[in-house]
């Protein structure tokens, strides 16, 4: 897979099109960086049995 | 009438007494205050609104009050600021930003300071924060930097750090705040006060800005435990307004205080816990474990998971709260905050509900951890307070970065809503740095207990100790 940061320039581009957003050229760096640490966060919390599901009690 | 004490000289318990007495009177207390704001925060610049005609109409309402011989709040007439996302009737709530500006005027006090309000406090300012506070700096564009009243080279935390600051600074003896995933706790820790992030629930947070609600929490920070205890008591219980606030019955934690640790079962948290600890932090902690006997110490599973959890759920439950905005008004943000909130809008819905499936698998984690425990420590930031502009943090070997790690101790307990308080010690250095306690739902009393036992040792950072 090419992770070169055009690559992932650009996947970030075409995510914000989704949604609706424009990312400014000076911001890109900045946001494609940031968006890099939480898929690394992502990473680190794996993948947790489905059980009970997306639910919350304190 | 005597000459006036201001802000954290004397204590709010103790400001109360004396205006419910008519030693002292509510519009002397609240004038000293605005004074020390005018007076004391220019170099750390931790207000950004004053209500100086609000709070001198209360103060005399209160006064007149007293007149009458009305049976008064435990606050009476003691002044406290807010956290720049709190509504106060008449003003226009900031969140930190210029956005908010275009918005009108609070029409009701939100659901905290009203309380606060009913026990007779008057609410004499607001204060900075990092933008929607996304940060743990305040560090913020639009209204500056707030300084550490410590050592000015140095930040104050946040998000909640003009709250932090301003108490520390002995300009008023309480203040509010909001915690999603330590905003309370890491200035608390940072400009050496005691802070307070309740139950998730317990607190309500209607009308104030949330950032990730399903994280949000409102709590006081404070001088001194008995104050703590005291604005926590006025603010906790059920609120209709606020979706998730809880009926759980409230125990009021004024009356603990007097009671020792005894009898409580008190455990260091090890593993995560210590690993994102430095020398600071561990020193303090270690003085806060003798002091109390405790020498036990226990493993929380998926701590680290949990941080990294926590994150994912504030940055997209922010990000999507923010994505009409972003997409209108993205350059009218902090250009620190903005790209953050962006990338969080752009996160996989499967990396959230991943998420949140580890929030469930940490909350049984931590209730079988306070079936035989009831009350963890651990320090409640990695280190002492980082220099204002600092990008990394130095803690046991490994380069942190300040924005996102000063949250690390914090962050796993605001994932399950556990009440967690932090208590003001002072680091090798002289700065200060705060010892976390945490306890099960609900359980805010034994930690005041523990809170209590700690100030009585002599171990915690003195009250009025930056006053002069």
């Amino acid at each position: 897979m090419d992770d070169s940061p055009d690559t992932a320039s650009s996947i970030v581009l075409s995510a914000a099109e989704m949604v609706g957003l424009t990312i400014s050229p000076a911001d890109l760096p900045a946001v494609t960086a940031h968006l890099a640490l939480l898929r690394g966060f992502a990473a680190v919390v794996g993948a947790p049995e489905p059980e009970p599901g997306p639910v919350f009690r304190p | 009438m005597t000459s006036v004490p201001t802000g954290a000289a004397t204590s709010a318990v103790a400001l109360a007494s004396r205006v419910r007495s008519g030693q002292l009177s509510a519009v002397e207390t609240v004038s000293a205050a605005l004074a020390a704001i005018a007076d004391r925060d220019g170099e750390i610049n931790s207000v950004t609104d004053t209500y100086p005609q609000r709070s001198i109409e209360e103060a005399r309402r209160v006064d007149a009050a007293v007149a009458a011989g009305a049976e008064l709040g435990p606050l009476a007439g003691v002044p406290f600021v807010v956290k720049n996302l709190f509504d106060v009737a008449g003003s226009r709530t900031r969140a930190g930003s210029v956005i908010e500006l275009d918005r009108p005027a609070a029409s009701a006090d939100a659901t905290a300071v009203r309380r606060m309000r009913e026990a007779g406090a008057v609410v004499v300012a607001s204060t900075n924060m990092d933008e929607y506070a996304h940060g743990f700096t305040t560090e913020n564009a639009h209204d500056g930097t707030t300084r550490n009243p410590r050592d000015l080279q140095r930040i104050a935390g946040g998000s909640s750090g003009g709250s932090a600051a301003a108490v520390a600074r002995g300009i008023v003896p309480l203040a509010l705040g909001s915690d999603t995933n330590g905003s309370i706790r890491v200035p608390a820790s940072l400009c050496g006060t005691f802070g307070l992030k309740p139950t998730y629930g317990r607190v309500s947070r209607a009308g104030s800005t949330l950032f990730a609600t399903s994280l949000d929490h409102v709590g006081p920070l404070a001088a001194t435990v008995a104050d703590l205890a005291a604005a926590y008591d006025a603010v906790a219980g059920f609120d209709p307004a606020d979706p998730v606030s809880s009926k759980h019955p409230c125990q009021p934690c004024t009356p603990v205080l007097e009671q020792d640790a005894d009898g409580l079962r008190v455990a260091l948290a090890g593993g995560h816990f210590e690993d994102v600890a430095d020398d600071d932090a561990r020193e303090a902690l270690a003085r806060a474990a003798r002091s109390l006997g405790v020498d036990r110490q226990v493993e929380v599973d998926l701590s680290r998971q949990a941080c990294a959890a926590a994150s994912v759920i504030t940055s997209a439950e922010a990000g999507q709260r923010h994505l009409r905005q972003l997409q209108t008004r993205a350059d009218d943000y902090d250009p620190a905050v903005r790209p953050a909130l962006i990338a969080g809008a752009l996160l996989p819905a499967a990396d959230y509900l991943a998420a949140q499936r580890l929030r469930a698998a940490y909350r049984a984690v931590t209730h079988a951890l306070f079936e035989d425990t009831d009350v963890l420590l651990t320090a409640t930031t990695p280190c002492c307070a980082p220099l204002v502009g600092q990008r990394t943090m130095q803690v046991q070997g490994e380069a942190l970065l300040v924005g996102m790690s000063l949250g690390l101790l914090t962050q796993p307990w605001s994932l399950v809503g556990l009440p967690a308080l932090t208590v003001p010690l002072t680091g090798r250095g002289g700065l200060p740095i705060g010892v976390q306690l945490v306890a099960a739902p609900f359980r805010e009393a034994s930690l005041f207990r523990v809170a209590a036992a700690l100030e009585r040792s002599g171990l915690t950072i003195p009250l009025g100790a930056l006053c002069a």
